[in-house]
């Protein structure tokens, strides 16, 4: 199959539009004025630097409390699984299950499969390349759902502050998952799937 | 085969495809990743200024009215969006609070705000620096809209309280709900694409559709 890089060109990220590759040095798209890169810069080590970050605050944001519910002056700091675990117990399965999802599911898969894409570029691994494309397809839009908690707690902080009653606050753990998130997206927009597709284009590179 | 011939290339995996005319209401796949490359709209002008208008209208009341009243032992508090981040700020989670802000205020009034220029910019045929810089911003900033998180964190939040009080949903909610889905559909169905056509053509052929 002819590619945009087989045949010496560059698309432009911004604009779409197709330009012959520049000879030397980076061109800038005469339409919009963006830098052409055939690929991504910096892709690979980028992506790696986001998803490392991620798993590293994924320590804290689960150890730390994330929100304290507090009534009557009774009430224990929750972590994320904590949480969980509550809801559960409390016969909200449903809710349980879509909380499990956002907070604890969706961030572990997406950097477990934002991994094995890098694996997949990095030793060259025959999986298929359109179930990969998928997979990027998979991660890049799961990627806000795990803001679910996040928002969460700023609606419940503010409905549930009653004083002496009843208190709902914040926790540490809160401020870590927010970065996890936002790693994790950096980490996604930063991949550039072309590059799965390369290994297709120079089987024997 | 290949040369002088109009050609776009797939952004997801770089297959070199022969340009063909996509009607409106169909769209283009790519062969290979199938990654979905153009998708034109009828009306995208009209359409994108009609929906813009009615989220940046909206966006007042859902972000200052009340979302959700928690009543227990007859003591009421009200939630509504800004006081939520208003909230995290005071408590002295500044970055959660920016976050939060960030995702269900800002970037989607961006959103709304910059589709709207573009259309009044290319309603008014100026097709410079400005129109380009708006059309750049606005791909990027899609992303961090989350109003489709929010609705279910509001829902998920409100199933949690019911057992605890009296939760009521208040007008906020039902203003949110039609920013939500005039924000949404304006995120999905703009295309950008015979925008930039017309910034290439009117600087000088740099379109698309040009022979290779």
């Amino acid at each position: 199959m002819k590619t945009a890089r087989s045949e010496g060109l560059v698309l432009c990220l911004d604009c779409q539009l197709l330009v012959r590759q520049p000879r030397t040095g980076v061109g800038a798209c005469p339409r919009c004025g963006s830098a052409l890169h055939g690929r991504i810069r910096h892709s690979i080590s980028h992506t790696w630097a986001f998803v490392v970050a991620a798993w590293v605050l994924l320590v804290p944001a689960n150890l730390y409390p994330i929100m304290t519910v507090v009534y009557f002056g009774e009430g224990e700091p929750d972590t994320i699984v904590s949480g969980v675990i509550k809801l559960a117990e409390e016969g909200m399965i449903p809710i349980a299950i879509v909380v499990f999802i956002a907070s604890v599911a969706v961030p572990m898969l997406k950097l477990l499969g934002i991994m094995l894409l890098l694996f997949t570029v990095h030793f060259k691994w025959s999986l298929s390349k359109t179930e990969c494309t998928v997979l990027y397809r998979i991660i890049e839009v799961i990627g806000a759902w795990s803001m679910l908690d996040l928002f969460m707690i700023s609606i419940l902080v503010t409905l549930v502050d009653l004083g002496t009653v009843a208190q709902i606050s914040a926790g540490p753990g809160a401020t870590a998952f927010a970065s996890v998130v936002v790693l994790t997206m950096f980490a996604a927009m930063s991949f550039d799937p072309r590059l799965l597709w390369d290994l297709q284009e120079e089987p024997n590179d | 085969m290949l040369y002088g011939q109009p050609h776009i290339a797939c952004h997801e995996c770089d297959a070199l495809l022969a340009t063909v005319a996509v009607p409106p209401g169909k769209k283009l796949v790519c062969p290979r990743c199938r990654c979905t490359l153009r998708k034109p709209a009828r009306d995208p002008i009209d359409r994108g200024l009609a929906l813009s208008l009615t989220s940046l209208t909206l966006m007042v009341p859902a972000f200052f009215m009340p979302i959700m009243t928690f009543n227990m032992l007859g003591l009421d508090t009200v939630d509504t969006m800004v006081k939520g981040v208003l909230h995290l700020f005071q408590a002295g989670f500044w970055w959660m609070a920016l976050l939060v802000m960030f995702c269900s205020i800002v970037a989607p009034m961006l959103q709304n705000a910059l589709v709207l220029l573009i259309c009044l910019l290319v309603r008014a045929g100026r097709y410079g620096g400005l129109l380009v810089l708006l059309l750049k911003s606005q791909s990027r900033i899609g992303r961090w809209a989350m109003l489709e998180v929010y609705m279910l964190s509001i829902l998920v939040a409100y199933i949690k309280m019911i057992d605890s009080g009296q939760v009521h949903m208040g007008v906020g909610m039902i203003c949110f709900s039609g920013m939500m889905l005039s924000t949404t559909l304006n995120a999905v169905m703009f295309d950008t694409h015979p925008i930039w056509e017309k910034v290439g053509q009117t600087r000088g052929g740099l379109h698309e559709n040009r022979p290779l």
